[in-house]
C-alpha cells in the first residue's frame, strides 16, 4: 500500500509530523528485519527519520513515501555496515531481502497478515515454549541466564528454541501461503 | 552443519567468523536466502509481537542527533585545546634568551644544572654599582697585618669589561685588612643571582682559592657558600649565619666581605667579584 506524497515543495511541521507518525512503525519493522537487532534498528530508524525530516523541510518526496524512507534507511544501514562486521546483509542481499519483506508483509504501517498469522500461531505453541519465547524477547537475558531460569541446560534451550521457531515458521507460512504465492 | 542450524546460530548471534562467511556465501543462493529471510522475518515479528517498537525521539533530543552534537562539541573543545597547547609549545620552545630579547620578560628560575649554559645567553646585566672602599696604605712595608680602617681598606682595582652580563672585577689586595663592599641592585631580577668572590694567593699557593658564592633565588633567598680548595670543604651558610671573618651580608643589599686574620694579611691577593644574573 503506497502513501503518495503529492507536493514537491517543503512540507510544514504538522504535515511532516503526520507523515513521520504514520510511517515510523513500518520503517522500524523493516529495519528490524534487515538488521536483526532491536537497538541497532532503533538507531537506524532514528537516523533515517532525521535525514527524512531535513529533506522534507526542503522538498517533499515524490512517489511512495515508504519506499523513499526505506531507501534512506538502506543507505544508513550500509553506513552502519561499515562499522559492524556482524551485520547480516551485504549490498546484494539487502535488495533481495527488501523484496522478500515487501512480498510477505506489504511493508505498510498497518498490521500485516504476517503478524496476524504469527499471533495466531503463537497461541498454538506449548505454554512452556511460549514462556521461553516471552522471556527471550521481552527481557533478552542471554542464553545462560535464560537456561537457568527455565531450569534446563544451554544446549537443551538452544534445541528447544530451534524446534519452536521451526514450528512457528511452518505455521505462519501455512497461514500466509496465499500471500506468499500471490 | 545443516542450513537450518546455521541460520539459527547466525540469528542467535552465536556464530563464529567462518560460519558468518558461510552465511554470506549461502545468501547468494535463492533457496537458502528465502529460508534465511523467513527466519529473519520470524525473528523481527517475534520482537515486534513482544514489544519492540520505535518511538521517535523528538527533534529536540534525538539520541543520534544529540550524540553527534556532543561528539562535535567534544571534538571542537579538543581541537581548541590542542591548538592552545601547540601555540604554547611553539612559543615556549624558544630558548630563554630569545624570549628575553623578544619580549623583555624576566626569565623563570633556571635549574642549577643549566647555569653554565644559560650564563652565555643571559641578557645584559644591570651594571652593578661596584665600589671598593678606599685603601689606607700600610704604614711601613705594606706587609703584615694592618690595623687599617676596616671601612677604608686598601684596594687597587683592575676592571675587566663586563661581558654579556658578566661583571668581573679583580682587585689586587696588597695586604692588610680589607673590606670590600658591593652594592647590589635593590630589585634583583627573579631567578638566580650569583655573586662570587674569589681570593687568589698568587705567590704562595697558586692553587689555593677560596670562593664565596652568594646565591640569590628569586631575589630573596640567599645562601653563602665557601669553598676552600685546600681542604676541599664546602661550607654553606644561610642568610643569617654569621662568619664575620669572611663576610657580612647586610639587610640593605650590601655584601661586605672582610678578610681579616693571620692568613690573609701578608700576601698579595686578588679578589674576583663576579656577578651572574640568570
Amino acid at each position: 500500500m503506497n502513501n503518495p506524497v503529492q507536493t514537491t515543495d517543503g512540507l510544514g511541521e504538522s504535515a511532516i509530523s503526520a507523515l513521520i507518525a504514520a510511517q515510523q512503525a513500518a520503517l522500524f519493522r523493516f529495519v528490524l528485519f534487515i538488521s536483526q537487532d532491536p537497538s541497532l534498528a532503533e538507531d537506524i530508524t532514528q537516523e533515517t527519520l532525521i535525514i527524512a525530516l531535513d529533506k522534507l523541510h526542503r522538498q517533499g518526496p515524490e512517489g511512495d513515501i515508504g519506499k523513499w524512507l526505506r531507501g534512506i534507511a538502506r543507505n544508513v544501514f550500509r553506513r552502519q555496515k561499515a562499522k559492524s562486521r556482524l551485520l547480516l546483509m551485504d549490498e546484494e542481499t539487502l535488495e533481495m531481502a527488501e523484496e522478500f519483506y515487501l512480498k510477505r508483509t506489504g511493508g505498510t504501517a498497518e498490521e500485516s497478515p504476517y503478524m496476524t498469522a504469527l499471533k495466531k500461531c503463537l497461541q498454538l505453541v506449548d505454554n512452556k515454549d511460549r514462556e521461553m519465547l516471552e522471556l527471550r524477547y521481552t527481557q533478552n537475558p542471554g542464553r545462560e541466564a535464560l537456561s537457568q531460569t527455565l531450569g534446563i541446560s544451554v544446549p537443551a534451550l538452544e534445541s528447544r528454541m530451534k524446534r519452536t521457531k521451526n514450528q512457528l515458521k511452518k505455521c505462519v507460512e501455512k497461514r500466509t501461503a496465499s500471500l506468499n504465492h500471490g | 552443519m545443516d542450513n537450518n542450524t546455521l541460520i539459527h546460530k547466525i540469528l542467535n548471534r552465536n556464530a563464529d567468523e567462518s560460519e558468518l562467511r558461510q552465511w554470506h556465501e549461502l545468501l547468494k543462493n535463492e533457496e537458502f536466502s528465502k529460508e534465511a529471510f523467513s527466519f529473519m522475518l520470524l525473528e523481527s515479528g517475534l520482537s515486534v509481537h513482544y514489544g519492540a517498537e520505535f518511538k521517535f525521539r523528538t527533534s529536540k533530543t534525538p539520541a543520534l542527533f544529540m550524540r553527534r552534537r556532543f561528539f562535535l562539541a567534544g571534538a571542537a573543545i579538543l581541537l581548541v585545546g590542542l591548538g592552545i597547547v601547540l601555540i604554547a609549545k611553539i612559543f615556549f620552545a624558544q630558548p630563554p634568551a630569545a624570549i628575553n630579547r623578544s619580549i623583555n620578560m624576566v626569565p623563570p628560575p633556571a635549574p642549577p644544572w643549566q647555569l653554565s649554559v644559560t650564563a652565555e645567553t643571559i641578557p645584559p646585566a644591570v651594571p652593578m654599582p661596584f665600589r671598593a672602599a678606599p685603601y689606607n696604605p700600610p704604614a711601613s712595608n705594606g706587609l703584615g697585618k694592618q690595623g687599617g680602617n676596616s671601612e677604608g681598606g686598601n684596594a687597587e682595582g683592575e676592571t675587566k669589561n663586563p661581558d654579556a652580563g658578566l661583571l668581573e672585577q679583580a682587585i689586587r689586595i696588597f695586604s692588610g685588612q680589607f673590606k670590600f663592599t658591593v652594592r647590589l641592585p635593590k630589585n634583583l631580577p627573579n631567578g638566580f643571582s650569583f655573586l662570587t668572590a674569589k681570593r687568589f694567593p698568587p705567590s704562595q699557593n697558586p692553587d689555593k682559592t677560596e670562593t664565596a658564592l652568594l646565591v640569590y633565588i628569586n631575589g630573596s633567598k640567599q645562601l653563602l657558600i665557601f669553598e676552600d680548595t685546600d681542604t676541599k670543604k664546602t661550607r654553606t651558610k644561610s642568610k643569617n649565619a654569621s662568619d664575620e671573618k669572611y663576610w657580612h651580608q647586610s639587610v640593605s643589599g650590601e655584601l661586605r666581605i672582610t678578610f681579616v686574620g693571620a692568613g690573609f694579611s701578608d700576601a698579595e691577593w686578588r679578589l674576583l667579584i663576579k656577578q651572574t644574573i640568570f
